[in-house]
């Protein structure tokens, strides 16, 4: 293809996946560069917390010299307006990609890019959306200050109904007639799946881990938003929604809080399944079997001649698809003296599906949840030994960059970067946890 | 011992005078390779310098301020893009490094 901007369109994608920023991903298909799919996890401490919001960016030929177009694709099928800026329709309002008359220095220049589009993006999704919408900026009166609360309370509703709840039951199939239950791995299932006229769900998996990861968090916004806004109460609607163009619905924090529940269980049906679907996909000698099995020998051959790490590997019911780690905290540090059972659920999709890594062993740590969930970062995502580092590095790790996306564990997290009372207090309550490891 | 070269190869390199890993903001390439429609790096596809202190490839940035929409400001800092005294960007090419192999 002769096309110049191809090869700046994968080399923008490429510095954004290999990128260290938690809240931003990007995928196309191979043949087709052009059609790029981003999604944005909403912002910390704004009604959009962890949200998934994916927008489809479409480059022109005249990329970088004109903007992409840029479609939001979380709107509930076009019915809901997340945002002044981010219509129910998909236009997504923005001076640097022409959409919104801007000020000088606003609108798109060849030196703006896909990473720049969506830092702008998640910049409109803030704490105070209201004041997006031109006209409200500096909302003083009463009328105004009551409809900014209002907004940011169906925001938040919505952004767990729709962003979080509803795509990942269509992920999972529920509330739809086919359920899958335990299905034993299948290469013609998996090749068709490749087939172009499947649905192109890159965020799939991402979406999955990231759901694990902040559970805790969603179920408090939850417990916290119920107690004040009773079920059923309708949305109020704000001044510049129009017709077609607006945020509709009622409150149900009762019901969303068993859907999210739902979701959560069938996530970990879903993980403890791949024990035995990896088992039939042994039986059959698939390759991803002999695969795991050979990458475990090689990192427990490794960490035999390796003395700076103190653990123990071992495969469960001598399945490649389910190991278990038993992580020794390392000698003066806070973790000394603690022995810590972490479980690796492997999928036969592996590396398109990353494993599930559990702790077993309960722990009080910011990188833990309090159902041993472990938020971690990998470099090289196709190599468990690459895993087993950063699931070591994760634990170990003292002075970690403050970064409100890996917050797993809102209380521990609280402490850890609260005041030095407060991480006096984390420190003790780890180190308790560390004591009573070996007893348990 | 007495050496005689009865051939030898000049192998040079060049490189435009420009912080190493630094990239063209518009194409994302190196600047010292080319712009994403040349072939050739050097002369054929020179970098311009802007007053700004922004230096793009040539082509780069023309066919930016070719567009109406540009304004003819420059893609970083949108300030008027004007090309810098033309020494600094008509200059050829130096050798810095050469070395000879005997064979």
């Amino acid at each position: 293809m002769s096309n110049q901007s191809i090869l700046r369109i994968t080399r923008e994608l490429s510095e954004i996946q290999k990128g260290p920023d938690l809240s931003l991903a990007v995928a196309c298909r191979d043949i087709d560069v052009r059609h790029v799919r981003a999604l944005i996890i909403g912002p910390p401490d704004t009604p959009y917390e962890f949200g998934f919001f994916e927008f489809a960016v479409k480059f022109g030929r005249e990329y970088p010299t004109k903007p992409p177009a840029v479609t939001a694709v979380t709107t509930n099928s076009g019915r809901t307006r997340f945002n002044p800026n981010i219509y129910a329709g998909g236009k997504v309002c923005l001076s640097i990609l022409g959409t919104w008359r801007g000020e000088r220095g606003e609108e798109w220049s060849s030196a703006q890019g896909l990473e720049s589009i969506l830092i702008s993006i998640q910049s409109l999704m803030s704490s105070n959306p209201y004041e997006n919408e031109p006209g409200f900026e500096d909302g003083k009166s009463e009328f105004d200050k009551k409809n900014q609360v209002d907004y940011v309370a169906k925001i938040r509703h919505e952004t767990l109904r729709v962003s979080i709840i509803e795509r990942l039951e269509d992920y999972l199939g529920i509330g739809r007639e086919k359920v899958p239950g335990v299905l034993p791995y299948n290469a013609d299932d998996d090749y068709r799946e490749n087939l172009l006229d499947a649905p192109f769900e890159p965020f799939k998996d991402l979406c999955k881990r990231r759901f694990l990861w902040y559970y805790d968090s969603y179920l408090s916004a939850i417990e916290i938003e119920k107690e004040k806004h009773a079920d059923g109460k309708r949305f109020d609607r704000m001044p510049f929604e129009g017709a077609g163009n607006i945020m509709e619905g009622c409150f149900q924090y009762t019901s969303l809080k068993k859907r999210l529940e739902t979701v959560y269980q069938k996530l970990n049906e879903e993980m403890d399944a791949w024990g035995a679907e990896g088992q039939v996909a042994t039986q059959k000698e698939l390759s991803i079997s002999s695969n795991l099995q050979r990458q475990y020998e090689q990192i427990v051959e490794f960490y035999k001649n390796n003395d700076s790490v103190t653990l123990d590997l071992e495969l469960v019911d001598k399945n490649p698809f389910v190991w278990q780690l038993v992580l020794f905290g390392r000698p003066m540090t806070n973790l000394d003296g603690g022995m810590f059972r972490i479980k690796l659920y492997l999928s036969t999709k592996f590396p398109d599906t990353l494993p599930r890594i559990k702790f077993e062993t309960p722990i009080f740590h910011h990188r833990v949840s309090k159902d041993g969930i472990l938020c971690y970062n990998p470099t090289r995502k196709d190599d468990l030994k690459s895993h087993i580092e950063a699931i070591i590095e994760a634990v170990e790790e003292e002075s970690p960059a403050y970064d409100p996306r890996t917050l797993v564990n809102p209380e521990a997290a609280k402490l850890f970067w609260g005041t030095p009372d407060e991480k006096k207090l984390y420190n003790r309550k780890l180190r308790r946890s560390v004591q009573e490891s070996t007893e348990y | 011992m007495k050496v005689v070269i009865k051939q030898w190869n000049a192998v040079a390199a060049w490189r435009w005078d420009m912080p190493d890993d630094d990239v063209c903001g518009i194409c994302r390439n190196p600047y010292d390779s080319t712009c994403s429609k040349c072939k050739f790096p050097g002369d054929e596809c020179p970098l311009l310098l802007g007053e700004c202190n922004h230096s793009f490839h040539m082509h780069c940035i023309f066919s930016w301020l070719r567009q109406e929409s540009s304004q003819e400001k420059c893609p970083m800092c949108r300030q008027p893009f004007k090309s810098k005294a033309q020494d600094a960007t008509g200059e050829a090419p130096e050798p810095d490094n050469d070395s000879a192999l005997p064979t």
